[in-house]
Order: structure tokens, then sequence, then C-alpha cells
């Protein structure tokens, strides 16, 4: 009797585990995923997201973004660096080049980063790089304005964000 | 002796699963947070210029011994037109009021482009000439096709100021 009472535990020992989960399985396949994950954010040099309400053109160009001033340009606003600058209205309707209030926060910026280099103890550029961030949609006398008060306004160097076809 | 020394043995033993709940627990919470983050859009950039003024551009440049190609592309209601000195002008019919050129199109016109670098070696600037009305989509794509023809300077000017 005792004997079968200890044949019986022996087996119920072999057959049952404690309940815990083997998780290894499912490490190997979360840190895989955490590494692709983290990968993914170093390998690009500045990674950028358009604006809402901005759809990009496509093109087949494969040249990496810089870091720059963005000025983004939707149907309503031109923004630069997310703070809205001017309407697209105005703009438009405006018989000069120059777009007046985007210039004067241009002319900020530029004093600003002249500011950062001189704390730097480097000399201040002469030339500052800008990058457009256009609605597909929106009209090249707009996007000329946008470049023109750019050019008058210390930043000669343009780049035009673009989306990478497929 | 023997039953001591089985509780002695029992005791000894040791548990050597690693406890990996609270590792699995950051990295659940750690995952999903840079998925969110994550940007999965490619976006490129363009380097280009200004619309020059020729007039300024033309009084200041010293006057070259050969004539310059002066390459360029207009945006016209109906039609592309490739024109510059020697070459042209060639028309490329386009789909009036179109966001962009077609595939169709926008391999005609580099075609039509490769077929001029052909003839005229070392030319790597163009003029894309834009109505105000012209698309952003569109004037992306000319200069695509100017690319792919391998016109690496696409250049950006407006029809004429009085469009501005």
């Amino acid at each position: 009797m005792r004997r079968r009472k200890r044949r019986s535990a022996g087996l119920m020992a072999k057959f049952t585990s404690d309940g815990g989960l083997t998780l290894t399985s499912m490490m190997d396949i979360l840190t895989t995923l955490l590494f692709f994950v983290l990968k993914s954010y170093i390998s690009g040099a500045e990674v950028t997201t358009p604006p809402p309400g901005v759809t990009l053109p496509r093109s087949s160009v494969d040249a990496g973004m810089h870091t720059s001033v963005v000025i983004a340009i939707d149907h309503d606003a031109i923004m630069l660096g997310g703070e809205r600058v001017a309407t697209v209205t105005e703009a438009v309707a405006s018989h000069e080049l120059m777009i007046a209030p985007l210039a004067a926060r241009l002319t900020e910026v530029r004093a600003q980063m002249d500011d950062i280099d001189r704390r730097k103890g480097k000399p201040p550029a002469t030339t500052h790089l800008a990058t457009i961030q256009g609605d597909a949609g929106i009209e090249f006398r707009l996007l000329q304005k946008v470049m023109y008060t750019l050019d008058r306004n210390g930043f000669p160097d343009i780049a035009l964000a673009v989306l990478k076809k497929a | 002796m023997s039953a001591r020394g089985r509780r002695q043995r029992k005791s000894l033993t040791v548990n050597t699963d690693l406890k990996l709940m609270p590792l699995m627990n950051i990295i659940i919470a750690i995952i999903p947070m840079l998925l969110l983050s994550a940007v999965f859009i490619e976006v490129k950039v363009i380097e280009t210029s200004l619309p020059r003024d020729s007039d300024a551009a033309t009084a200041a440049a010293p006057a070259p011994e050969t004539v310059p190609l002066d390459l360029a592309v207009h945006v016209r209601a109906d039609v592309y037109v490739v024109e510059g000195h020697g070459v042209g002008p060639l028309l490329i019919a386009r789909k009036p009021g179109s966001a962009a050129p077609d595939s169709l199109t926008a391999l005609e016109l580099t075609h039509v482009l490769q077929n001029i670098v052909a003839a005229h070696p070392g030319t790597t600037d163009i003029r894309i000439v834009a109505e105000s009305h012209t698309r952003y989509q569109e004037v992306i794509s000319l200069m695509d096709a100017a690319r792919a023809a391998g016109l690496l300077s696409p250049a950006l000017e407006g029809s004429s100021p009085e469009d501005v």
C-alpha cells in the first residue's frame, strides 16, 4: 500500500510542473524585436515627420535629411519649426516676393544660430540650410516666395523634403 | 541515515530557472513605446537653388566664349517645352490641369533629355520653368525626370514675374 502511494507520488511529480511559464522563447522574440526597433532609430542620420495636414510630394531622390531649419507649408499656413508664422492666403495675395512675417522670424532664428556659434567659439556661419516641407498640392508661386524669402534672409541652401517612392 | 540523507538532498535542491517575468514586463512596456514613436516614413531631400534672377546673372557673369546650352523645360497649359541654345523647342503633351506627369510622359521627357545630354556631353544644368499655378508635385516629378536623364542640377524658375 505504502509502495503504491510512493509510486503514484513519483508519477505525479513527473507529470506535473510548478505552474511557471516557459518564457525563454518569448524572451528571444522580444529581445530580437527590441534590437530591431532600436536599430531603426540609430540607422537614420536625421529623422523627421511631416506635420499633420502636409502630404509631401513623392520623388525617386535618395539624399538623406540634414539638421536644418524646417519650414512647413500646408494649404492654410506657413510654419517655421512648428510655429505658425504666416497664412498662405496673405502670402499668395501679396505682390511682394518677400513674405514679411516669415522674413522677420527667419532673422530672429539666424541671430539665435549665430549666438550659439559664438558661444561655441566658432565664427558665425555665412549661410544656413533650410528644409521646406511643402504639401504636394501647393502652387509653385507660393514655393517660389518661400524660397526667395529664405534666400534673402541668410538661408540660401534650400532642401525640398520629399517622400521616397517605393 | 537513509531518511536523513534524503531530507538533506531535498533541502539542497535549487531552482535554477531565471526569473524572467520582470525583464519581460520591461520589454513589453518598451516595445510598444518605441513602435509608437518610430518613424517608418522615409523622408528624403532634394537640394536645389532659388529661381534665379536672369537679368542680374547675365549682368554679373562675364561673356562666355561659347554659347551655353541653357537647357530648360517650360511647363505650359497643355505641353512641356524642352528648349535650349541649339535645341528644340521639343514639345511633349501634358494633360491639362494634371497634378503630375503620368509615368509615360515622364519617361518620354527623360528620353528626350537623355538624347540632349548625349549630344552635349558634360551638361548637368537644367531649369524647370514652372507656371505660377503649377503644383509642387509636378515640379518634383519634372526634377526627377531631369535627374534620371543625368541632369543633376535642376534649378527652379518662375515663368514670368507677373505670374507671381
